[in-house]
């Protein structure tokens, strides 16, 4: 048997939507006075607390003093974007943001070994690339081999939807030690998913993938070509599928 | 509740977000919603006004990571929050007072409709940051339950308990002096 006390609360959970609840609570409402009466006091209540609650005074010029907080901050970031110019940056925090990109580099690499994507004419650069992720992974890396991504490529994914959610700087390193950087990447990340994505030039790799838009090789992984440079995307969380139907499916 | 905020707030779109100009763009739309909230999150005018500044610093350099333009408001609001939590010291005892003291349910026998200014914000200092953000988002914002525990990543049953037991709060501390 319904009675006021359980009607009143399914109510307020309801926001007073009667089309949201039960028909038991509904008939009990439309035939109970006591919480009509009570309903539309609380509703009332609401409505006017909701007006109280945005009546607060705002500060003169608050306006102008964020819009310069904001210029101030635009013109501070401009000055520090220059790629390997990182003097002031310390050792340990350039350290700690290639890993967060480069240790993945640990995991894809064993992944292209293992799955012949290379062909054997490039075994000295796989080798290099494994050997290289094994030694940031350790600690053992210099601000030459690792660093802010100096565009000596083109990442032409930079205006790609994985790029929009872009939560880490583009790094770049020097894998093979040749003087040019050959692997670049960003972290992403949104609600639902996080990974890494990875760009290698294809005259890097002896064998490059076939697939001109993102092809699933795996449950977490995504590969494919615009003919210049191979992308690998590699999911540390959530679902590949779901992120890759959402961000490249066509409207 | 929506309809309660500023007109220039109304026409916040996905361009909003991306433009060349979208900071300054969300600060000219929202500044005045997200103050009022910090301020009521707060309780202090130069506390609302840093976490005001902070938030839309966030912004600027996290601008990527807002997808939705319609959803900016709401995404300033959790800026808000989480810069507030960062700066508040943690009172591990006042969740048990504050829910011993709501335990009964019943209403005032006559709700309030004219509020004292300094009585609302005193009461609202006294609600738990968990309760408080809930009930001002709803109020604030009208979102839903589901809209709220998305925002919080906080389990929806929590978020409505939470909410049901803030408002009930709220209607019991406001209208006390009535009975």
């Amino acid at each position: 048997m319904v009675d006021c006390n359980t009607t009143l609360q399914l109510l307020d959970l309801s926001h007073f939507r009667l089309d949201e609840v039960d028909e038991s609570i509904k008939d009990h409402f439309e035939n109970c006075e006591h919480c009509q009466r009570v309903s539309h006091n609380r509703l009332t209540f609401d409505r006017t607390l909701a007006i109280a609650l945005v009546d607060v005074p705002i500060p003169m010029n608050l306006e102008d003093r964020l819009l310069a907080a904001v210029q101030f901050e635009q013109e501070q970031s401009a000055e520090k974007v220059s790629p390997l110019k990182t003097p002031k940056q310390s050792r340990s925090q350039l350290l700690i943001k290639v890993l967060a990109v480069l240790v993945p580099c640990l995991i894809i690499g064993a992944i292209l070994l293992n799955s012949n994507f290379i062909g054997t004419a490039k075994l000295d650069y796989q080798a290099k690339l494994v050997e290289s992720a094994i030694r940031v992974f350790a600690g053992d890396v210099t601000d030459q081999s690792a660093s802010i991504f100096d565009e000596s490529f083109t990442l032409d994914s930079i205006d790609s939807q994985l790029f929009r959610i872009r939560s880490s700087e583009i790094f770049g390193a020097d894998l093979d030690t040749d003087g040019e950087q050959d692997i670049a990447g960003y972290r992403f990340s949104d609600r639902s998913v996080k990974g890494v994505l990875l760009v290698i030039p294809n005259h890097k790799l002896a064998e490059t993938p076939i697939a001109q838009s993102p092809s699933s090789a795996s449950s977490r992984e995504y590969i494919w070509t615009n003919g210049k440079v191979t992308y690998f995307c590699y999911i540390e969380t959530g679902s590949a599928d779901a992120l890759f139907d959402s961000l490249f499916s066509p409207v | 509740m929506s309809s309660l905020t500023d007109q220039p707030e109304q026409n916040t779109t996905a361009s909003a977000a991306s433009g060349p100009d979208s900071v300054q763009s969300l600060i000219h739309e929202h500044y005045q919603s997200v103050y009022r909230f910090a301020y009521r999150l707060s309780g202090k005018a130069t506390d609302a006004e840093d976490l005001t500044q902070q938030a839309f610093l966030m912004a600027c350099r996290k601008i990527d990571q807002l997808r939705d333009g319609s959803k900016a408001r709401s995404w300033l609001f959790t800026i808000v929050r989480n810069s507030f939590l960062k700066s508040i010291k943690k009172q591990p005892t006042e969740l048990s007072t504050f829910e011993d003291e709501i335990a009964v349910i019943d209403d005032p026998s006559s709700l309030n409709l004219h509020f004292d200014e300094e009585k609302l914000q005193s009461v609202l200092n006294e609600m738990p940051e968990v309760y408080r953000t809930p009930v001002l988002l709803f109020y604030f914002e009208d979102l839903s339950y589901k809209e709220i525990s998305t925002l919080l990543e906080v389990p929806i049953g929590t978020i409505m308990s939470r909410l049901a037991r803030g408002k009930q709060h709220l209607r019991e501390q406001l209208s006390e002096s009535l009975n």
